[in-house]
């Protein structure tokens, strides 16, 4: 991929894979998830976790797993309000896009 | 590294942020390392690459929203690579040249209180020299005024006597001393030709030479205060 992925669209796959999770999701699994549609390191993601945790669009708890807590992320409400913004935000800036490479004119 | 080795140097690494935060951040590694398996342990500390790259964009992401970016490969710190994408994240995506002309910008200010301060404190000096100069200044133009009056009333006194010369030597020679009357005369009509001469000296001084020196003066003046003002 020669595009960057911006902060605001990093949020919102991760959103997008979280919410896709009906029961939660956990670190790990979540970066393989967003890997399967961009290339970000290991190290990329915490942060962007971390954030939405504390802007309450993602919410954590563990859950006991093999002898251990996992911590497990699930999106909250005002995070799926925020991820319809971004698939909005997105549709618009995407087809916008498309359609100018395909070499049709923009109305 | 092995993976105790990664977390205990991350741990160490983190110790300048809130335990809160490092708490946090140590449990997600922690249990990425978990999720991960036993079997995936080095290639995951291959990608991680160091726990001071680790601790950095953990660090980076802080407070700092601005200088971070996030692109295929991985977490890139705008402030070490220069890069503006085009449109997007107008609030999130700040150059670090943006941030350091704020930082002048204090600088400035600072400079400036400073400079303010050191004129309220050293004012006993350097209105000390203010006044003395506008003294010496009011002191040449009283100077030169005295002289001037002094000339005047000079030439003044010479009339004066050559008159009051004249008319006694007239009176004199009137009540019969020929001579000393002649002589009296003389020596006043004497004196009105210095005093005329003095009035010539004096239309000149008055008429030409101080309209010039007042025109030098004020050109002076304004050529200091010109250079001021550029230089400002």
């Amino acid at each position: 991929m020669v595009f960057n992925t911006g902060a605001a669209l990093l949020d919102a796959i991760v959103l997008a894979v979280v919410s896709k999770e009906e029961d939660g999701t956990y670190g790990y699994k979540i970066t393989q998830d967003v890997r399967k549609a961009i290339e970000v390191s290991e190290s990329t993601l915490y942060p962007v976790l971390r954030r939405l945790q504390k802007d309450d669009c993602l919410e954590v708890y563990d859950v006991e797993c093999g002898g251990r807590n996992r911590r497990y992320y699930r999106i909250t409400e005002q995070g799926g309000i925020q991820l319809n913004l971004y698939k909005t935000e997105w549709e618009n800036y995407s087809s916008k896009i498309s359609l100018l490479f395909s070499g049709e004119e923009i109305v | 590294m092995s993976r105790k080795e990664f977390m205990e140097k991350l741990e160490q690494l983190l110790m300048d942020i809130p335990p809160e935060e490092r708490q946090e951040a140590l449990t997600y590694y922690n249990g990425y390392f978990e999720d991960a398996g036993e079997e995936n342990e080095e290639s995951i500390i291959q990608e991680l690459e160091s726990p001071e790259k680790v601790a950095r964009i953990i660090k980076a992401d802080m407070g700092m929203d601005a200088e971070k970016e996030y692109t295929e490969a991985g977490f890139e710190d705008t402030r070490f690579r220069q890069h503006r994408e085009v449109g997007g994240q107008e609030n999130r995506e700040f150059t670090f040249q943006e941030k350091s002309e704020a930082g002048q910008t204090t600088d400035k200010t600072t400079k400036t209180v400073l400079l303010v301060l050191l004129a309220v404190v050293t004012s006993p000096l350097w209105l000390g020299i203010l006044g003395a100069a506008a003294g010496l200044i009011l002191g040449a133009v009283g100077t030169l005024l005295g002289l001037l009056f002094a000339a005047a009333m000079i030439v003044l006194s010479f009339y004066i006597a050559a008159f009051v010369l004249g008319g006694v030597g007239i009176s004199m020679f009137v009540g019969g001393g020929i001579a000393a009357g002649t002589g009296l005369c003389g020596i006043g009509l004497l004196l009105l030709a210095v005093a005329v001469l003095g009035t010539v000296c004096c239309v000149w001084l008055f008429g030409r030479f101080l309209p010039w020196l007042v025109r030098k003066f004020i050109e002076l003046c304004g050529r200091l205060f010109y250079r001021k003002g550029r230089a400002a």
